[in-house]
């Protein structure tokens, strides 16, 4: 059950009817039993018994690890102690919260890292043994990998941290604890969820509200306008692109640009659609997109886009990476041998690439990925480590740093960054990104945009027109974005146009959007005799 | 309160109102057409807007079946000798079923006295591309038939939803629409006087004997739409005649098939296989095709034999001198055979 | 206190720390910064900063980083 097939559609109609007739009390149980349902139906029935272990296995650790520090504040409340008693106290159950929380850590993400490496580590192990005796006696083809792992991975390990470290409590029922692992929103691409939020969300009291209902459809609707519209058709473009042959550079250029966008859209989309459709049964999804090409530096970027992983990587990789013993250490030991700048250099630098290289991991396995882990790791370090001189450079150079084109180049520097980063990844192996490197510079072949070779990559020119459209579309309504809620807007117009906006999205999306079969003008017209 | 739900479930019901009025006007302007105007087109959209722009219960006889019905019988060439009024409602490859639902839709504004079933249909026990079905069922409306189709059909391309709303199938034509298009959103398409018929003067030599014989078995399915047909006549008492245009490709197992089903309905059964010289078919001039369908020289023939069937068994009026719409039309149409007569 | 405006001014200049509010959750430091702002909390006051600590709400202006700081220094 893909999230825009009809289906979902009707499977979400299904889930709104029993769920606003539930009494209050027990809506949550109505979303957890169409969650699970809808898992089954978009996965198997296999991937269930690993939602239910990781899960399990971090509400009960979580609730061990909660039980350790009700025990501790009752005995620091009980007794006069003494200071180092008291501290003594703390270590102790300290460590032994440490010594669940790691389990609970080695399980899950054990279980993350079989299910996406095997196969990976499988196929060099086959290399190796080709290379030796000529045959690859090794198959991952057993190995599962369920859906939403490492969404439902992260969101978990989040949870379980944030109680190791105080952050909240436990949660007592585990019912409650699933239906956050598993709602069906959030289960297959995110957002990654934090239980302080999504968890108190699910809790609350899921009355109707046509209001936030009508928000809710008019955010989905954009989304599918973003993702059929928009994001799918410029797939077929650079598919056809960067699955073919070899071709000229110009074509790769307009691939490279078409590839940004489409991302852009599919993700934040997918995104709206399920954020959208979570808002109709009063349940707030985090937001994962703000305008990341408005972005004006790389870690900018990364705030906006696909912002609960990069939010999870600094609350749970960054963080915890700068201010462990073993990065004070070296911290200490760089002071002394090189310059503070160079102390303080060595301690974002280390912390940055564990961070990202691991980013970089959680998007994909194999060498593109390690790539492209350290690729951004690079453009950040270098951007903090030399501002200082990046400063004086602009000074020097007398620029206008308070000047609209200023931005406006700050802007696209940072998009040519993400498109050089999405060039690692996207043409599918280091190889081909060297060879479409190669032709951009070698052989751009402007000619390819004008002499009619553009149109042979799946679209022709009315498609062409209908993408530069709608991408000017989504640029307003960025702006708009960026400045006030759409929608709000939108509710104060009076209802006639309120009511053409709605009608030509629909529209928009159900003759514009690629679904179904497409039409063959040939096999129609010629059915004859 | 109570006034705000009021007002909240009618702005609701103007919302759905003005959805379903938008979607079947898009679904109107782009699903797949084929007009007569645009040269090459046979058993046309153009046929249902004509045939429902036809004065109500003033058809006195139907022709039912596929490509040779539309081909090889001219209504106006009737009308011209007797007449008689008369519709073509042929599809390419029709199976019965749609054949049956083609009925039933004409039935609803016409009450003919006698309908003619082109037995041709029964040859066909597997499902026609997707394109041809789309040809009839885009112009049937929703109705118990077409639901049951919907949800019954056995190619993996046609989806019930497809079926259902061709919206959905046409939608990425968005870039193909033409002017007829539009004209037939805003029915303003002009050839209404063909009655169905395919006017063609191409021809081809053929060979005139049945193939060589194979196993036949009319289908369950066939046969159940056949006595469904029959069902629907007798209780708009209306005559219900089984015949075959004459065309090579035939049975000999087929048409005793056909007999036998005539038998058991207790319908008249007109195997036209045996009369070619009957009829006065030349085989080196009056075939469209290789073993196929006649063309206006062979229609013509075909016409005038069943035109003499009808006066010869049933006492219809002639309306010639009253009927003024079909005076006129008679008259455009006879300039446009004369167009296609190759010079 | 005052040393902590120190602090925060030598990692971004152009702030007046003594008044702004919402430093991390409007985004005038971001993560980076705050890598550099434990290091030297750290060296300058002799306390350790754990996971506990590290909220937003601890780090939004120079006075929670202060009233942090003085928890630190109890324990």
């Amino acid at each position: 059950m893909a999230i825009t097939s009809v289906h979902f559609l009707i499977f979400l109609c299904i889930t709104f009817c029993v769920f606003y007739c539930c009494p209050v009390k027990y809506r949550w149980v109505a979303l957890l039993v169409s969650s699970i349902y809808f898992y089954v139906m978009a996965g198997a029935v296999s991937f269930l018994p690993f939602i239910v272990l990781t899960s399990g296995v971090i509400w009960i650790c979580a609730r061990i690890i909660g039980r350790l520090y009700e025990e501790q504040d009752e005995k620091l409340k009980g007794s006069d102690l003494g200071r180092a008693e008291k501290k003594a106290i703390k270590e102790q159950y300290k460590k032994r919260a440490k010594r669940v929380l790691m389990l609970a850590l080695v399980c899950c993400v054990g279980i993350l890292c079989v299910t996406k490496f095997t196969r990976y580590a499988v196929r060099y192990l086959n290399l190796i043994a080709e290379a030796a005796n000529g045959s690859a006696p090794f198959s991952a083809e057993w190995i599962l990998v369920p859906l939403g792992i490492s969404y439902y991975t992260f969101s978990t390990v989040g949870y379980i941290l944030d109680v190791y470290w105080k952050r909240y409590t436990y949660e007592p029922e585990f019912l409650r604890f699933f239906l956050y692992a598993i709602y069906f929103p959030h289960i297959v691409q995110g957002p990654i969820s934090r239980y302080n939020l999504l968890g108190q969300e699910l809790k609350k009291e899921l009355r109707f509200d046509s209001r936030r209902i009508v928000f809710g459809m008019e955010l989905m609707l954009w989304g599918f306008f973003k993702k059929l519209v928009i994001a799918d058709r410029l797939n077929i473009f650079v598919s056809a692109v960067y699955n073919g042959e070899e071709h000229a550079g110009s074509i790769y250029l307009v691939a490279m640009l078409f590839d940004a966008f489409q991302i852009y859209t599919d993700f934040s989309g997918y995104t709206d659609i399920v954020r959208g459709a979570s808002q109709i049964f009063g349940v707030e999804l985090e937001q994962n997109f703000n305008h990341p090409f408005f972005a004006k530096t790389v870690p900018e970027y990364w705030r906006r886009w696909h912002m609960t992983l990069g939010g999870w990587f600094k609350d749970y990789v960054y963080y915890p990476c700068t201010i462990s013993h073993f990065m004070k250490r070296i911290n200490k030991r760089t002071k002394k041998t090189l310059s503070e700048r160079g102390g303080r250099f060595v301690t974002v630098v280390i912390p940055v690439f564990v961070t990202w290289v691991l980013t970089g991991l959680w998007h994909g396995t194999g060498k593109t990925y390690l790539a492209w882990g350290i690729y951004y790791s690079t453009l950040i370090t270098i951007s903090v480590a030399f501002q200082p001189e990046f400063e004086k450079v602009t000074k020097f150079l007398k620029i206008r740093t308070d000047t609209f084109s200023w931005q406006l180049f700050r802007m696209l520097r940072t998009f040519c960054c993400f498109m050089g980063g999405r060039l690692l990844t996207s043409p599918g192996g280091l190889r081909r990104t060297l060879m479409v490197i190669k032709n951009i510079l070698l052989h751009l072949q402007a000619w390819c945009l004008t002499d009619g070779t553009l149109f042979t990559y799946g679209l022709d020119w009315p498609q062409l027109v209908l993408i530069a459209g709608s991408v000017l579309l989504l640029w307003g309504v960025s702006m708009l974005q960026e400045r006030a809620s759409v929608r709000e807007l939108l509710e104060e117009q009076n209802i006639v146009f309120r009511w053409a906006v709605i009608f030509a999205a629909i529209f928009s999306i159900l003759i514009f959007g690629i679904y179904g079969l497409g039409y063959d003008a040939a096999a129609f017209i010629y059915a004859q005799y | 309160m109570q006034v705000m739900n009021k007002k909240k479930v009618l702005k609701g019901i103007c919302f759905v109102l003005i959805f379903v009025i938008l979607f079947f006007f898009f679904q109107k302007l782009l699903q797949a057409k084929w007009i007569a105007s645009d040269s090459e087109n046979s058993a046309s959209t153009s046929a249902w807007i004509e045939y429902r722009s036809l004065e109500e219960n003033s058809l006195d006889v139907l022709f039912l079946g596929t490509s040779h019905s539309y081909f090889g019988v001219d209504p106006m060439y009737i009308y011209d000798r007797t007449g008689i009024t008369g519709y073509v409602f042929g599809g390419p490859g029709l199976r019965m079923d749609l054949t049956y639902m083609n009925l039933e839709d004409a039935l609803k504004t016409q009450t003919p006295s006698i309908v003619f079933l082109d037995m041709s249909s029964i040859q066909f026990d597997f499902q026609q591309e997707e394109a041809k079905c789309h040809k009839v069922l885009d112009q049937l409306p929703m109705t118990s038939s077409k639901l049951e189709y919907a949800f019954n059909t056995e190619s993996e391309e046609m989806k019930p939803l497809d079926v259902l709303f061709p919206f959905f199938r046409y939608h990425s034509r968005w870039s193909d629409l033409g002017k007829n298009d539009f004209k037939y959103v805003l029915n303003d398409l002009d050839d209404t006087y063909i009655r169905g018929h395919y006017i063609t003067y191409q021809s081809k030599e053929t060979e005139f004997h049945f193939y060589e014989d194979v196993d036949y078995v009319l289908t369950e399915r066939n046969l159940d739409y056949i006595k469904r047909m029959k069902r629907l006549c007798d209780e708009k008492g209306i005559q219900l005649i089984f015949y075959k245009i004459p065309t090579p490709t035939w049975y000999e197992s087929q048409s005793e098939g056909a007999k036998e089903i005539a038998e058991m309905l207790d319908v008249p059964w007109l195997e036209l296989f045996y009369e070619v010289d009957e009829i006065g078919l030349d085989v080196k001039a009056d075939f469209r095709d290789k073993n196929n369908h006649l063309n206006q020289r062979g229609a013509e023939k075909l016409s005038a034999y069943l035109a003499e069937y009808i006066q010869e068994h049933y006492d219809l009026e002639d309306q010639r001198p009253t009927n003024k719409k079909w005076n006129e039309d008679l008259i455009r149409y006879k300039k446009l055979v004369e167009l296609k007569i190759p010079k | 206190m005052e040393k902590v405006v120190e602090i925060l001014s030598s990692l971004k200049s152009g702030v007046d720390f003594h008044t702004a509010e919402g430093i991390v959750t409007n985004k005038i430091i971001d993560s980076i910064d705050i890598a550099s702002l434990i290091s030297m909390l750290e060296d300058e006051f002799d306390v350790e900063i754990g996971m506990e600590y590290m909220e937003n709400e601890n780090f939004d202006s120079a006075a929670a980083i202060w009233e942090m700081i003085e928890e630190l220094a109890e324990e």
